[in-house]
């Protein structure tokens, strides 16, 4: 992965005009094909010279107690070979200033292929500018590279001149080293933009500030590969609307009120709000996944409602969704459900299942504080069994205290939930999503009452992987800890 | 980068090497027949130091010569006049315009030294440890001797020798900023003849090249000769009592005006038909016209062909804009405005403008459909609005026109003939003119060889950073 890194770092894997590293490839004489002499390891014999050979020499993890390296430092070296000396000498003085400090400054003109980053390639495409600190670039979120030191060196049996540049790269280490589908990381401004103005491009109007409202969200992450042509692409969700910003959700910052509230940015989706994924995303279908996600409903307990996290309208009589419900009876004291439910694909149609369902009724003294009106952390995942069983694991944090639940909260307990349909899951692949909410108001779910999927929702996070991660592993233990940490509800257990 | 300092230094300062034998890394086969030895092997090795600055300001290079001979007195005795040059280099020697290589060095206010050695400038050199060896089986003596040297890493690396006829990127770099320990302009000449740098208020006559000589073609169709290292004819005040200091245009004229000049002293032109890329840190002063980039040409119908930018405030309107014919009255269907505002304290009133003009070559010798297409960014110490590339792309570009010239454009100096074209004020602080080595290798032969997504650019603008803090 990280030497992947290193080769996209030195030609971008493009033969565009405005490719960054193109000075560099042009004195390699490849700016103009898509081979580039740029190799780890091992200078390959018998391929021509001047060329980059690419070694990783250290790799050095952040240590802190408890949990994984929170960021790595690997140490590399770039051999610059030519058969002449000036050449070598040429590449150096663009090399050290292009990787010291490493800034992507980057950022597309193209506005029919909406993206940002390093030019239009199968790996790395559509990359957020980097307009902040951190420099998002090939899926990798670097931190800090800088040039340490060169030798010359004389190859007597090549003969060829050599320069060996050392640096140093430190990248963070967070879930993205697992390769989710896409992760929202609202922490950082910088992978937002928005328009103020009505002449405003929305291409350039980055960072966002907070309360502004979010024409496009980029993912810090890279599409991991199932043979799709979104492969290896950044993910971006944006409010096609475009100027009118018709459709575009509130990037807000909750206050400062622990345990339940940290100050931490989350998506306001107002009724009917949403944002479409990257074009084509609708050609991404998932056999399985495992989904995570931090959010709360506006008066959940006093409003019959329903608001999908994820959802793609694939035909009329074909829809998959992810989403939360909740019903009311009404009055004071009176039953609430609260519920996580979705539907995937068939062959012919699709079918409805649930997750997980909370009732509360406050008149009888049943899990009184349950709602959905502060934040709560949902993670499930979904794999097929057969054509008429689907299945998986779950669990639920309520951050408003579920003291009378078991075995909700981080309790170390995972439980299991199964959906059997008869020949209901025949299609080989069962979810598709292209946007983040929606604007439906009314849905049928093929499982349980019609229901609305476009009333507000706040969403602080939101994790896809396109596997199902066991739950109770490192991994899963990992990405949970990452996400439930920061929202207080580490060991919320009762 | 320092290899070519180092090899220069021993060619030119030691008397024993200045027919050759000074090679990198490694000595060639018999590459002087009978006349092999002694020879000279350099390797450098580069190492940071801690900077807080983004940029890296000074570079330490280990340097290793190695002395090699047949016989132990010549490898000693060479080696040791290697050390008399190197150790605690200093080059504070008055400087004739003939010699092509150095200026005579100088240290700041701050107890900075610098050595100009062709576009490197030499902090100082230590001489570290030396070592004797023989080698049995090519009979030949060794003497390994170790200096530590300080460099700058400044803009002027961008000079490559690629063993191209052209000297690029960067073939022009003045400095009006750099003040001595003695308060004078240490990069800057009171006289025609002889590098004497000026104080405060004094009338100078030449700005240098901190690259030295350098090598580029006159016009489109003259072949490739070399330039002298400054520009001539000025009569431009100095200042430095305000940093940065700067060259006061538009007081004195008619020699309003530097401009490029060959070996031969006379004025002349610099071939762009390729392309240009220019960076100007000026700052105008005076309400009317103000010539940034001009000419020294005298009379109608003033066809050097050479590029215009003017930076104009008539009444409240502002304008920047720029010409690759000649002067704007002349050749108003080229004419190229870049910016139009009533807005002066965001492009009047600020101490430090930055302007960079990059223009692509002429159809031409490109062999594409449009002369100077380009584009440009502009900002000030009051207004940076730190553009992306996309943004520079999208809002900043300009597609050339498709006009059949007589000439190609050239490039010929800052400022303007006073009588007939000058200037009513400006201040210029730096100027760095950058050419490509050839027709560019990119898609569109008619783009600019110089982008805002390029390398070059993004250092260039850390290093304007860096040094113009107001503009950051």
């Amino acid at each position: 992965m990280v030497g992947q890194l290193l080769k996209y770092l030195l030609s971008c894997n493009s033969t565009a005009d405005d490719n960054p590293a193109f000075e560099i490839l042009e004195i390699m004489g490849c700016e103009l094909t898509s081979q580039k002499t740029i190799y780890p390891n091992v200078l390959p014999q018998n391929y021509g010279t001047p060329a980059i050979v690419y070694t990783i020499t250290g790799n050095e993890p952040s240590k802190v107690k408890e949990t994984k390296a929170i960021a790595t430092t690997i140490e590399f070296e770039l051999d610059i070979v030519a058969e002449n000396y000036s050449v070598v000498n040429s590449l150096v003085n663009l090399i050290i200033p292009y990787l010291h400090r490493y800034k992507n400054t980057y950022n597309s003109a193209n506005q029919t292929n909406i993206g940002f980053g390093m030019p239009p390639t199968s790996f790395g495409k559509f990359g957020p500018a980097s307009t902040g600190p951190i420099q998002y670039v090939a899926g990798f979120q670097i931190i800090d590279c800088f040039f340490i030191s060169s030798v010359e060196n004389f190859d007597a049996k090549l003969e060829l001149f050599r320069n060996t540049l050392n640096f140093k790269l430190t990248y963070i280490k967070d879930i993205t080293q697992f390769e989710p589908e896409f992760i929202l990381k609202l922490d950082d401004l910088n992978l937002m933009s928005t328009i103020v103005n009505s002449t405003d491009n929305p291409l350039y109007t980055q960072p966002i500030a907070i309360n502004q409202s979010v024409n496009a969200i980029f993912c810090p992450n890279l599409f991991p590969t199932i043979n799709d042509t979104l492969d290896g692409t950044f993910p971006l969700f944006l409010d096609t609307s475009g100027t009118s910003g018709t459709n575009r959700p509130l990037l807000i910052k909750s206050v400062l009120n622990p345990p339940k509230y940290n100050e931490l940015n989350a998506l306001k989706f107002e009724a009917g709000k949403f944002l479409t994924g990257n074009s084509f995303l609708q050609t991404r279908k998932l056999k399985e996944y495992t989904f995570f996600a931090v959010f709360n409903l506006t008066d959940s307990k006093s409003q019959t409602q329903g608001a999908a996290f994820l959802h793609a309208q694939i035909s009329n009589s074909v829809a998959t969704t992810i989403y939360a419900s909740t019903e009311n009876s009404g009055g004071v004291g009176g039953f609430s459900y609260y519920r996580i439910k979705g539907t995937v694909m068939n062959s012919t149609s699709y079918e409805g299942f649930e997750i997980m369902s909370v009732a509360s009724w406050p008149l009888l003294g049943i899990n009184t504080d349950a709602s959905f009106d502060d934040p709560v952390f949902i993670a499930f995942s979904l794999e097929k069994s057969n054509d008429s069983l689907i299945m998986g694991e779950f669990k639920m944090i309520m951050s408003s205290y579920p003291t009378s639940i078991q075995n909700l909260g981080d309790t170390g307990i995972n439980q299991t939930w199964t959906r059997a349909v008869a020949n209901g899951f025949d299609s080989e692949h069962l979810f598709v999503y292209d946007t983040i909410h929606t604007d439906i108001p009314s849905f049928d779910p093929k499982f349980g009452n019609t229901t609305p999927l476009n009333d507000e929702i706040t969403i602080y996070d939101m994790v896809l992987f396109n596997e199902k991660i066991d739950f109770g592993t490192s991994k899963f233990e990992y990405i949970k800890r990452n996400i439930i940490e920061k929202h207080g509800m580490l060991n919320l257990v009762e | 980068m320092i290899g070519k300092a180092i090899y220069t230094l021993l060619k030119n300062k030691v008397s024993d090497l200045a027919t050759g034998g000074i090679y990198p890394v490694v000595i060639p086969h018999n590459p002087n027949g009978s006349n092999n030895f002694p020879a000279v092997i350099y390797t450098t090795s580069i190492e940071t130091l801690d900077s807080k600055d983004e940029e890296i300001n000074i570079f330490k290079a280990s340097v290793e010569i190695q002395v090699v001979a047949e016989t132990y007195d010549s490898a000693n005795n060479l080696s040791r006049k290697i050390k008399d040059v190197l150790d605690h280099y200093i080059d504070r020697e008055r400087k004739e315009y003939l010699d092509p290589i150095f200026i005579e060095g100088f240290k700041t206010k701050d107890g900075y030294s610098h050595n100009y050695v062709s576009n490197i400038n030499i902090d100082n050199v230590f001489f570290q440890d030396n070592d004797d060896d023989y080698f049995d089986d090519l009979q030949l003596f060794s003497i390994t001797t170790l200096y530590d040297v300080y460099f700058y890493n400044n803009i002027n690396k961008f000079c490559f020798d690629k063993g191209g006829l052209i000297s690029n990127p960067l073939a022009l770099s003045v400095d009006a900023t750099q003040i001595t320990s003695d308060d004078k302009g240490g990069l800057i000449s009171t006289s025609a003849s002889v590098q004497l740098n000026p104080s405060n208020t004094a009338t100078t006559n030449v700005w240098l090249n901190t690259n030295g000589n350098f090598k580029g073609k006159e016009t489109a169709t003259s072949s490739v000769s070399e330039f002298n290292r400054l520009l001539a004819i000025g009569s431009i005040k100095y200042i430095n009592n305000t940093t940065p200091a700067y060259l006061k245009f538009g007081e004195l004229t008619p020699f309003d005006c530097y401009i490029i000049s060959n070996l031969s002293g006379t004025l002349t032109t610099l071939s762009i038909e390729y392309g240009a890329l220019f960076i100007l840190i000026y700052k105008p002063t005076t309400v009317g016209q103000n010539l940034i980039l001009g000419d020294f040409d005298t009379a109608s119908p003033y066809d050097n062909s050479s590029i215009y930018l003017a930076h104009s405030k008539v009444g409240s309107d502002i304008t920047i804009k720029f010409n690759p014919r000649g002067y704007f009255d002349n050749f108003s269907s080229e004419t190229q405005t870049l910016i139009t505002s009533t807005d002066s304290t965001n492009y009047w009133d600020a101490d430090v403008h930055f302007m960079a003009l990059s223009v692509g070559g002429n159809k031409a010798n490109t062999g594409g459909t449009k002369n100077q297409k380009g584009w440009f960014e502009y900002f000030n110490s009051n207004l940076n609005p730190k553009l992306t590339t996309g943004q520079i792309q999208n809002d900043n570009s300009f597609a050339g026109n498709g006009n059949t010239y007589s000439k190609s454009c050239t490039f010929a100096g800052v400022g303007g003939w006073g009588n007939i074209t000058g200037s009513t004020g400006f201040n210029m602080h730096e100027l760095l003119v950058f050419v490509p080595e050839g027709k560019t290798k990119r898609n569109d032969v008619d783009s600019a060889p110089f982008q805002p997504t390029d390398i070059i650019y993004n250092e260039l603008k850390n290093y304007i950073y860096n040094k113009y803090k107001n503009l950051k």
